[in-house]
C-alpha cells in the first residue's frame, strides 16, 4: 500500500470512528461521507450510515409509540375513573333505596331491612333513621330484620349503637323478625341483646309501637 | 418522470426515465428496473419510481426484475416506500439483481429490515432471478 492511499485510508477510518463515537453519544444525526473510491471502506461507511438511518428511525417509532400507548393509558383511566364514579354513585343510591325509613304512623317510624348487612349498610341504616328521628320527631322506631339472613357480631354491634343514638334523640327502639337461626347465632356468639326491646314479628312491634305513642299522648 | 420529453432524449416508447431509474415492461411479462449509475435515492425518487411502476402494471400484479447493480444509496425512507403498501398493490414478486458488495449490502437492508410485502429475492445473476420470476407467473 502506498503511502499518500493508507494515509488517506486511515483519515477515513478515522472519520468512521468519529462517526460511531457522536452517535454512540446520542447524535443520531452523525453520518460519515463515502469517498469516490468505492472501496470495503466505502462500503463500511455506507452500511454504517444505513444502520444508524434505521437505528434512528426505529428509536423514533419507539419513542411514538411509547407516547400513544401513554395518551392511551391516561385516557382509558379517565374512562374508567368515571365509569367509577357513576357505579358508586349508583351504589349509593342503590343502598338508600334498599334501606326505606318509613312512617307508619304518627311518631312511629319503621326500617323494614332486606339482604346481608356489612359496615356500610349498617352506617347508611343509623345515618337514614336518625335524620328521619330528628325530622319527624318520632316517638318508636321498629327495625325488622325478618329479610336478614345473617346477624353475626359486628351487624349486631351496630344495630345496638343505632338503638342507643335512637335513645338518645328520644325515641323508643323496637327490634323485631329475630328469626330462630339468627336467635341461636347470637346466643351461641354471646351477644347481650336485653338493652334492646325485641319483639317477634313486625305486627307484634306495631302494637308495642302504637301503645307507647298513646302513652305518651 | 420525463414523460414529455421522452422523444426528444431518445427514449424508446414504453419505457420510462426517472432521474434514478429507467423502467419498461418487457415481453416476458416482466417489468424490468434499471438503477441508473450512482444512484442516490432519496424517498421522492423512490415515490417517482414506484409511480412509474404501477403505471407500467395498470391493475395486474406483475413480477419486477430490478437492477440495482450501481446503485450508490438508497435511504431509508426511499426503502420504506419501495417495500409499501403501493408497491405491493402491482408486484407479484421482486427479484433484486446486485453485483458489487456495496449493492449487495444495500438489497440486504432493503430484504432484512424493510421487509417487503411481497416475495423479494437477491439474485447476482440476471437468468436466475429471471427464472424465479416465472416461477412466481405459474
Amino acid at each position: 500500500m502506498s503511502g499518500p492511499k493508507r494515509s488517506n485510508d486511515l483519515d477515513r477510518l478515522d472519520q468512521i470512528i468519529d462517526m460511531l463515537t457522536r452517535f454512540a453519544s446520542g447524535d443520531l444525526d452523525a453520518r460519515v461521507s463515502p469517498s469516490s473510491a468505492g472501496d470495503q471502506l466505502d462500503v463500511v461507511a455506507t452500511g454504517l450510515n444505513m444502520l444508524a438511518e434505521e437505528l434512528a428511525w426505529r428509536l423514533e417509532e419507539d419513542r411514538a409509540a411509547r407516547e400513544h400507548l401513554a395518551e392511551e393509558v391516561a385516557k382509558r383511566t379517565a374512562e374508567l375513573e368515571e365509569k367509577i364514579k357513576t357505579v358508586e354513585a349508583q351504589n349509593k343510591t342503590i343502598l338508600q333505596l334498599s334501606t326505606p325509613v318509613l312512617q307508619v304512623w304518627e311518631g312511629i317510624l319503621v326500617v323494614p331491612v332486606i339482604g346481608a348487612i356489612d359496615m356500610q349498610r349498617a352506617a347508611q341504616i343509623m345515618d337514614s333513621l336518625l335524620h328521619s328521628i330528628e325530622r319527624t320527631r318520632a316517638l318508636v322506631v321498629i327495625l325488622d330484620i325478618t329479610g336478614v339472613p345473617l346477624v353475626d357480631t359486628a351487624v349486631a354491634d351496630h344495630l345496638i349503637q343505632t338503638f342507643r343514638a335512637s335513645r338518645l334523640l328520644g325515641a323508643e327502639a323496637i327490634l323485631t323478625g329475630i328469626s330462630a337461626q339468627n336467635a341461636q347465632t347470637l346466643v351461641r356468639l354471646g351477644i347481650d341483646l336485653t338493652e334492646i326491646v325485641t319483639m317477634g314479628s313486625l305486627q307484634s312491634g306495631l302494637k308495642r309501637a302504637l301503645q307507647i305513642v298513646e302513652g305518651q299522648r | 418522470l420525463y414523460l414529455s420529453s421522452r422523444q426528444e432524449a431518445g427514449v424508446p416508447d414504453g419505457v420510462i426515465e426517472t432521474r434514478t431509474a429507467r423502467m419498461w415492461m418487457g415481453d416476458d411479462g416482466i417489468l424490468r428496473s434499471s438503477l441508473r449509475e450512482g444512484a442516490d435515492e432519496n424517498e421522492e425518487d423512490a415515490v417517482a419510481n414506484v409511480a412509474a411502476g404501477s403505471m407500467l402494471a395498470g391493475d395486474r400484479k406483475i413480477p419486477i426484475l430490478a437492477d440495482w447493480t450501481e446503485v450508490s444509496f438508497i435511504s431509508q425512507q426511499a426503502r420504506r416506500v419501495y417495500a409499501g403498501k403501493e408497491t405491493n398493490r402491482y408486484t407479484l414478486a421482486l427479484a433484486l439483481v446486485v453485483g458489487t458488495p456495496l449493492s449487495e449490502l444495500i438489497g440486504s437492508f432493503f430484504i432484512g429490515l424493510n421487509k417487503p410485502m411481497f416475495p423479494t429475492k437477491l439474485f447476482t445473476s440476471e437468468q436466475e432471478a429471471i427464472a424465479w420470476l416465472k416461477g412466481h407467473m405459474q
